[in-house]
This record gives C-alpha cells, structure tokens and sequence, in this order.
C-alpha cells in the first residue's frame, strides 16, 4: 500500500483509564512527509494517543481525519493498519526468525534480508530497529515509535532517525516519543509537548531544548515558596544505605542515604528509574552485590513501597485487612473505617491503597524507606497524607529513599535530590530557587555541563 | 449478600431451569421424572446413602482442587490421581494378609495418598525447575496414566470369576465400616468432612495457611514480602494430588472394594466444580460437593423410575457446570490495574 498524500488531523481526542481522564481535548495536525517528535512527562498521556492512533484502544470523544477507510470516517476501537507502532520493548517470541518477525508484522517477508537470523540473537537495539524496519515494510501511513531510541548509543541513534527518515521521504508521517530532547531536535520536523493529556505546545525545528523541557513540565509556582531545608550535620554519620557501581543497562550508578534526610532520585521512568527499583527490590539478582544492606532481606530495617500497588504490593482475592496483616501483625488499618476492612482489595482507590501500604510498610521501616512513584494517581489529599508521612518518617531519624519522576515532588519533599539520565546520575543537588527548571532540563539530558552544588558521589 | 446472590443462586437457577426443560423434553412422563430428580435422593436411606457416598469423594477432590488453586495453579489431573490411589489401593490389600486387619487398611490409604501426591508432585516438580505449566503437565500425565490401569485391570489383573473389569475383591477384613446401610456410604464421610475443617482452619486461622493464600494470590507481591510463593505452590500441588489419592483409596475400601475399570466416575471434574460452587472456601466446597452428589443422585434416580436415558443425566451435570464456569470465569475476576503513561 503507497502512502497516500493526506494530512492526519486528531481533534479533541478524549480518553479516560480507569476514570482518571489520559487525554483531555488533544488536538493536532501531521503533515505528510512530516518526522515529528512527542514529548511529555511521565503520565502525560503519550501511550495512551498512541494507542488510540493505532486502534487498540477506542477514545471517548474526538475525531481523527485521514486515518479512516474514508477519510472522514471517525476512527472506532478496531486495529488499524494504517498505523503500525514499534513498543519500547518490541514482543518476541521464543524461537522466532527475523523472517517470522516480518510475517507478523506486515505478513509479507522481503526478500533482500537475512531472514533466518534468530530474534534472540539480537539486540535490545537491533531489535527494535526490526521492528521499526517490519513496522515500514507493512506500508503504514502513520509510525508511531515510542521511546525505541532508549536502549541505543549515538551511532545507532544515527541510523534510527535514517531509517525512519527515509520512510518520511515516501510521504509516511512518523511520530517519535522520546526522552531526549537533542535527538528530537536534531532529527526531527518539529516537537510536540503534551502536558495533562492535551498539547502545550509545538516547538519547530531549531527550537531552544529549554524552553521545550519547560514547556513538559509547566511552570510551577512551588519554586517561590521553597525553603531551604535543615539537613543534619553528617559528618559523623555513616550512611544506613550504600549503593556502589550498580549496573543500570550498560552504565553504572553509586549513592547513598543517611538517617534522618529524604533523598529523592528524579528521572524518567525509562531512562533507569525502574531498573532501579527493581535492583533495589531484590528483583535483578544481579545488582544484589551492590547494594548494602539487602533491602529485599526481611532483617534489613527497610520496607518498600513499590511503583506498582496492584501489582506488587497487594493481593487481589484477599480482603483489605488480609492486606493489611501481610507482615503477620495483627493490626486493622488505622486510616480506614471499619466496613473496609472485610471488602476485597480490589475495591479500594488508588489513593486508598497506596495509603493502605504506607501504613503497613512505614512502622516496619526501623532503619529506612524505600518508596517508588508514591504520589502517581493521588489526588491533593492523599498527596498530602503521604508527604506528611514521609517527612515524619525522616523527622524521626530514619532514612527516605524516594524515586520519583515528578519533579516538584521530589522539590516539596527532598533534602537531596539525585537527578537519574540514561542510566546515570547526572547530578546531584540540595534543593534551590528555580532548581525547577535546572532538575527538568536535567532529567531529559539538558544541562549536563551546567555544574551543580554538589556533583558526583 | 446481593452480590453472592447473583453468582451462587443464579447459575443454580439456571441449571435447575434447565434441569426442568431436559425432563420435560427426554422423557415419556415429565411430571413423575422432575419428582423422581428432585426428590429422589431423599426417598430413602439408600439412595440418601449414596448420595453422601458420592459427596464424599467430591468433597475429598474439591478440597484438593481447592488447595491448588489457593497456591495460584490449577491441577487437572485429578482423575488420574484418584485412579491411582484406588489402583494401588486395591494391589495392596490384595497383597498383604487380612490379618493385618485395620493396620493394613491405615498402610493403603497412607499409600493412596501417596501415590497421588507423587503423581502430581511430577507435575509440581516439572513447574518448579523447568518452568512447565502444570495444567497443562497434569491433565496429560493423567491423560495417559488412566487407560495404562484400564489395560492391567482388563489384562493381566482382572479378576477371572467377575463379569466385570475389576481386579479381585479384597478381604472383608479391609472394608471400612458403613454407615446408613444398605447404601454405600462409610465411615469415609466423616473424614471428608473432617478435612473440610481442617482445611477451613489451616486457611483462614493460621500463618502457613495465610501465607498460601498470598502465594497463590500475587507470587510476585508475596516474594517482596519474604513468603517463598514458589514452595508454597509446590507444596499445595502435591497435597492436591495426595487428597485425590485418599478419594481413590477410599473408593476402594469403602464403596467398591476392588479397583474396577473407571472406578473415579468423574470425581476428578466434579471436584473442580464443588470448589468453584464453593467459591474457593473450604466449607463451601463441602457443600458445592453434597450439591453435585444430589445432581448426581437425581440423575440416577430419575433414570430408573422414568426411562431417563444415561445421556440426558451427564447432560445435566454438564449443564450445571457451564452454568457455574462462566459464572467464574466469565466476568473480570480481578480488576487489572496498572499504572501506565
């Protein structure tokens, strides 16, 4: 199928996930021949209008011109072929060639290609180049590539944009999500930002990275009212956490956490954030040797709060009390009414069940705190709730470890704050006037010349 | 209480309905056959007797599909275990002198429970070290296992003086004693039953128990708070397929009394419906158990007073366990939820 020379419009597109609105009115315009970017932060709904674009997930209100059998029929909730989408971590298959990769894909195979190669023999990086190579070769209108850059080095980083460039060239529409904003600009026909779920704005090419990063994540007016917090003297203080030389992908990250302070490591989520939790969980087995004390042991003085409640930190079936008394206390939840107590856990919100796992975890806590994403999908109240708990926690001489990739939380609640980029720390800081925007840029792999207060381990 | 209304009375509703509908349309005289089906199982003390005879080997295979499933797996092969406690059961008390008496009785049903256990334990093991699901490695192993004793009890084993495909009958001194004669129903009952309450207290009223169910509900969760989910499973599996050997052995010292061709009459699948009626509780699995025998008792009853065909009563069980299957599993058991961009 030949890419056909019409513009893609999205219009007021609505969705909503588990009644948390993703999309909020997001309106743009694709022109052919068009490489673009799209960025936003964590949870602003980048996934979700992908989905949406590829069909996989039908949205709420709004119209997509261009992309229907007629082209101003509206787009409903069935797979569409004039999308096709490459994932961060493209799905394979044990066994499969990269011949069966394309049949897949686009149910053809080209001939020119060494077909018979194994998926497993590739790499994260040639893997996803495959699928962005099979994603072309199913004869798209429309690509949408979310964060395939992320596992890639420079040169390949090089080759991706080729590829997807000359795909554009034909008239294809290709629309890019990643984290690092020099990429974007480099490479592509312009940026857009998404911020709650509509458009904040669109920067064209040559565009300040700055102003695009602030741009993803708002000004805020918390900078006016921070003050500079008392961090205890530790001279004379030993670390009760110490991290050295623990592999993230290929790079390697090294801190520490001292009783009686919140440290707060901000970063996106894909660019090391969640390898890092689950090393220090005890997931990846191969960090545990870095990583004093083991956190995951039982002795180690440490609870967790995970990123994922549902997933990691409760047990559906079970009822909220049930929940509750995993540890073996036999204790009620202090924060719920009693007619919780005998419903299943599924029942409870968001907000409640992360409540829910702070006060299991936190009296468990007698050295420190691991607590991962606490405020994502909190409404004002809990939000509270939970900072309060946790500069209590501090107040009484134990140690927070917070990962995070909000940062004003990791601003309203860190004593020091480590800033994670591509698998690395890049800097580390104590929180200051108008650091907002310095940790933001940080984040997305700005600035990294800039020194900062207190560079480096 | 509205909401256990829906998922326990209605597919209940429906499968009496249907129940109704089969009898009015399979046989010569509508009316006598529903009072045959419906009341039949409580006419008398032997129909009433069987009836807790077949509950009891229901409950006992209920409480193992029960256990599995708490510990996060399914064990399908629970007609093979129940065959295999009843086939070793039956060599074994033909083997060994009747003097021995009760001790011989004790030694087969340890042996029965034994011998099923290991039998799911390949499973378990085969999940445990090389990842194979254990559904899956289950129902095969007892796929191939049962037509291996059919071919021993019709072969080499059978029993030349009985029309039947059956090994010898074992000594009178190895049979349990009967309860509610002149049915079939033993002794057996009460320890069906005593399980039932074991299992109640072991799941909701100590730690091992607990600490099963947060295995079987989340293993990754359970992990992070330092319960082994993997053992767990492992453990659960095994004791499933050790109470599908103790239904086995019973069968034979209680109700049979020789290993015949088929001796599990489906107690392996009806179990999996007694603790899906039972909503996955102890307790309530006994019951889902004594609802099925009373199926089970209706059908059979109705077949002799109305010319009720053998088919129409496998009809009706097979109806009432779509009805309570997707029940189950029809609607979104638990509510994915998950945090994404």
């Amino acid at each position: 199928m030949k890419p056909s020379n019409a513009t893609i419009g999205i219009e007021n597109l609505w969705s909503q996930y588990d009644g948390e609105p993703i999309l909020c009115g997001l309106s743009l315009t694709l022109e052919p021949g068009g490489l673009y970017g799209l960025v936003g932060e964590n949870g602003s709904g980048k996934t979700t209008f992908g989905r949406v674009l590829q069909g996989l997930l039908r949205p709420n209100k709004g119209t997509i011109w261009g992309l229907g059998r007629s082209p101003r029929k509206k787009l409903h909730g069935s797979v569409n072929r004039q999308v096709q989408g490459v994932p961060q971590h493209p799905k394979t298959f044990p066994g499969l060639s990269v011949g069966d990769y394309y049949r897949l894909v686009s149910g053809k195979v080209p001939k020119d290609k060494e077909t018979h190669t194994p998926l497993s023999s590739l790499s994260m990086s040639g893997l996803n180049l495959l699928g962005i190579r099979a994603a072309i070769h199913a004869g798209p209108k429309l690509l949408f590539l979310d964060e395939t850059t992320a596992p890639m080095g420079p040169e390949e980083v090089k080759l991706h944009y080729a590829t997807v460039r000359n795909f554009t060239d034909q008239g294809g529409i290709a629309l890019v999500v990643s984290h690092r904003l020099q990429e974007l600009i480099d490479f592509s026909d312009g940026i857009f930002v998404i911020r709650h779920g509509s458009l904040a704005g669109f920067f064209p090419p040559g565009s300040n990275a700055v102003n695009i990063s602030h741009s993803m994540f708002g000004k805020s007016n918390s900078d006016a009212v921070l003050s500079p917090r008392a961090v205890k003297n530790r001279i004379h203080q030993e670390p009760i956490l110490r991290v050295s030389n623990l592999s993230l992908g290929t790079k390697k990250v090294s801190f520490d956490l001292f009783p009686g302070e919140i440290h707060c490591i901000l970063g996106m989520k894909e660019q090391g954030l969640e390898l890092l939790e689950d090393s220090l969980a005890g997931l990846d087995t191969n960090g545990r040797d870095h990583i004093h004390p083991p956190l995951w042991k039982k002795n180690s003085g440490f609870s967790y709060v995970p990123r994922d409640r549902y997933g990691r930190g409760l047990f559906p079936g079970l009822s909220v009390r049930e929940n509750f008394q995993v540890h073996g206390t036999p204790k009620n939840p202090p924060s719920l009414p009693s007619h919780w107590l005998h419903q299943p856990i599924q029942n409870l919100s968001g907000g409640m069940a992360q409540r829910l796992i702070l006060d299991r975890e936190i009296p468990r806590a007698e050295h420190g705190l691991l607590v991962c994403e606490p405020g994502i999908g909190l409404d004002q109240t809990h939000r509270a709730y939970l900072h309060q708990a946790l500069i209590d926690l501090r107040n009484e001489g134990k140690g927070v470890l917070v990962l995070t990739s909000d940062p004003d939380e990791a601003l309203s609640l860190g004593d020091r704050i480590s800033v994670v980029h591509d698998n690395e720390i890049v800097a580390q800081s104590q929180p200051f006037e108008g650091s907002r925007e310095f940790l933001s840029d940080l984040m997305v792999g700005l600035s990294n010349t800039l020194s900062s207060s207190e560079t480096g381990t | 209480m509205k909401k256990s209304f829906s998922s326990i009375l209605l597919p209940l509703i429906f499968a009496f309905g249907t129940v109704i509908l089969l009898l009015i349309l399979g046989s010569s005289d509508p009316w006598a056959s529903i009072q045959a089906f419906f009341l039949g199982p409580f006419r008398n003390l032997y129909f009433f007797g069987n009836m807790l005879d077949s509950a009891t080997y229901i409950m006992l295979t209920g409480l193992g599909i029960l256990l599995a499933f708490k510990g996060g797996s399914f064990n399908l092969g629970g007609e093979g275990q129940v065959y295999t406690g009843a086939f070793v059961t039956a060599l074994f008390l033909g083997w060994i002198p009747s003097a021995t008496g009760n001790l011989g009785v004790g030694l087969a049903l340890v042996l029965g429970i034994c011998t099923g256990g290991t039998l799911a334990g390949i499973s378990a093991l085969l999940r445990r070290y090389l990842g194979v699901n254990d559904l899956i490695s289950s129902y095969l192993l007892s796929l191939g296992i049962i037509p291996f004793y059919d071919s021993l009890i019709a072969g080499p084993l059978r029993d030349p003086s009985s029309n039947l495909l059956t090994t010898p009958e074992i000594d009178r001194a190895f049979w349990l004693p009967k309860i509610l004669v002149p049915s079939n129903a033993h002794i057996g009952l009460f320890v069906a039953l005593g399980l039932g309450g074991f299992f109640f207290w072991l799941l909701q009223g100590t730690r091992r128990g607990f600490e099963l169910r947060l295995s079987g509900s989340n293993p990754l969760a359970a992990q992070l708070v330092g319960v082994s989910a993997s053992t767990y499973s492992f453990v659960a599996f095994i004791s499933s397929g050790a109470l599908h050997g103790l239904a086995g052995s019973l069968a034979v010292t209680g109700t049979y009394h020789a290993a015949l061709v088929g001796v599990t009459s489906g107690f392996g699948w009806n179990g999996i419906a007694a603790a899906l009626i039972g909503r996955n509780h102890p307790l309530g699995t006994l019951l889902g158990a004594l609802f099925f025998a009373y199926l089970q008792t209706g059908a059979r009853t109705a077949m002799i007073y109305t010319r009720f065909s053998t088919e129409l009563a496998i009809l009706v069980q097979g109806f009432v366990f779509l009805f309570i299957t997707a029940q189950v599993f029809g609607k979104k058991q638990i509510r994915g939820r998950s945090l994404h961009d």
